[in-house]
């Protein structure tokens, strides 16, 4: 598996009152080509800091992101961020038009015809057949977020940057989009960057998942996630690896 | 149901000026009869002087807000790239917002003269400050989430303004163009009626002025009418029918 990212010596700072709180201890990790890597930790801990600092969103104080072995230094749609908020969608634009949009602005496809039609095909992947022509305010939350996934990886970015993306669903809708993501992940190889606070959702995605703590935001533990590798095994294991996880947490 | 109850509110308006007009009370001269004013309203049309005079602040108005609301945007879209130039167009607009156009004519007319151009800047002036404010508040209102979708898909400069700050604090702006609209309708009118006294030329102001002058008072009433005719057409058929087919239709009414 060869190198994607490389996240660098980060430290990052909040100013308030003209006081400094560091929100970033000397972060530093990598992640491989194809890997789903699950940013864990409680709220505050700033996983969701760190995400923005590798989009480019924000910049550390100190250190430095590479992606594809080149520094990121503004947002680019080599690392296409996911929200958790369902109003990412652009409400003057039908679905399909959301699609479009980047790729056109971006000139990804030779003609407009094709980006049409590899835009109506990720919609299709993602389970919104038949909702090409509505706005997007008439969609449910996990509509909207599989209208942001189709629209993220129609960019065929190097990285893919997930900020509690399913945080706002509910359970079943969450499991349904949680499976459909592995799927694409499959299919795709793409490298996904998973922010999450939830354990099982992250056992159930990631490939590593990096244990953040809080005050300041560190990473406490890098774990192989055991569990996914070795597909559907005793619920022992799985459970002893959320104990694990558990407990570390625990000691923030 | 409402607009039943308006339209029967405007019979009884309209039945109570015939009546008060036919009580003989008052002389035709100060309240013409209904049959007078619509006969001097048909004979304005037919002969083509109401509108010209209509087409003459149609257009006036129109290259006014088109004026005042690009300069209003581009003010906004300045003052959202430094803290200065924000400072700046808030001070600009303090001092600016608050004046009646009315209250600049003398100032206007010393500079200007009173030719088409005052009454353009009179009209810039009523829809450029309303119309900033509300720029500048859409701009601030605009979801950080949509921002940032942007600038990561790669999209910057005037575009990243284009195609989704303006379209993102579209009921903002919608709502300043009616506020700056309402305002320029009635800035537009008082200046044509007195820059037509001063010899100045057109509008339906000073054709209003200008059938006082000759007690013509049913002409007056005529000219009121296609005022508030035009009012009406462009508050509840206009703005409604764009804001139905944006803002309402995309979802962005109820943020």
């Amino acid at each position: 598996m060869s190198e994607k990212l490389r996240v660098s010596g980060i430290n990052k700072y909040y100013y308030k009152n003209g006081e400094r709180f560091k929100v970033l201890d000397s972060i530093s990790f990598t992640a491989g080509s194809g890997e789903v890597l699950c940013l864990l930790g409680p709220s505050g801990c700033g996983k969701s800091t760190l995400l923005r600092l590798i989009c480019g969103l924000d910049e550390p104080e100190d250190g430095l992101v590479r992606l594809d072995g080149k520094a990121v230094s503004c947002p680019s749609p080599a690392a296409v961020m996911i929200f958790q908020e369902f109003g990412q969608l652009f409400p003057w634009r039908t679905v399909l038009d959301n699609v479009i949009y980047p790729m056109r602005v971006n000139g990804i496809g030779r003609s407009e015809a094709e980006r049409k039609q590899t835009a109506e095909t990720w919609l299709v992947r993602v389970g919104l057949e038949g909702f090409f022509h509505v706005f997007p305010h008439t969609l449910s939350g996990g509509m909207k977020q599989k209208a942001a996934l189709a629209r993220a990886l129609a960019l065929e970015p190097s990285l893919l940057l997930m900020d509690e993306p399913f945080g706002s669903l509910d359970a079943l809708t969450r499991e349904g989009l949680q499976r459909l993501l592995l799927q694409i992940r499959e299919e795709t190889g793409s490298t996904i960057l998973f922010v999450t606070h939830d354990i099982q959702e992250a056992l159930t995605l990631g490939d590593r998942i990096l244990v953040m703590g809080k005050e300041p935001g560190r990473i406490l533990k890098v774990l192989e996630n055991s569990v996914k590798k070795t597909g559907k095994r005793s619920n022992q294991e799985k459970s002893a690896l959320y104990d694990v996880i558990h407990n570390l947490l625990g000691t923030v | 149901m409402m607009r039943i109850h308006k339209s029967i509110w405007f019979v009884l308006f309209l039945s109570l000026w015939e009546l008060l007009a036919r009580s003989g009370r008052f002389s035709p001269l100060v309240f013409p009869p209904l049959a007078a004013v619509f006969k001097a309203l048909f004979h304005a049309l037919a002969s083509g002087e109401l509108l010209q005079e209509t087409g003459f602040s149609i257009l006036l108005i129109l290259e006014g807000l088109l004026v005042g609301a690009v300069l209003a945007l581009l003010l906004g879209m300045a003052s959202s790239l430094s803290p200065l130039l924000r400072s700046f167009t808030e001070a600009l607009a303090a001092l600016a917002h608050p004046l009646p156009g009315i209250a600049l004519l003398p100032v206007i007319i010393l500079w200007l003269g009173t030719g088409r151009a005052s009454i353009l800047f009179i009209i810039i002036h009523s829809v450029l400050w309303p119309m900033l404010l509300n720029v500048m508040t859409g701009f601030r209102a605009v979801p950080k989430v949509l921002a940032e979708t942007g600038r990561n898909f790669g999209v910057r400069g005037a575009r990243l303004f284009l195609e989704v700050y303006v379209p993102a604090s579209l009921p903002y702006l919608l709502a300043g163009l009616r506020i700056a609209w309402a305002r320029a309708w009635r800035a537009l009118i008082s200046a044509e009626m007195i820059f037509g006294a001063v010899g100045g030329k057109g509008g339906l102001g000073w054709y209003i002025f200008k059938q006082r002058v000759f007690m013509d008072t049913a002409g007056m009433f005529s000219a009121l009418i296609v005022i508030i005719l035009i009012g009406i057409l462009v508050e509840e058929v206009i703005f409604e029918r764009v804001e139905a087919a944006t803002i309402r239709k995309w979802g962005m009414t109820d943020q």
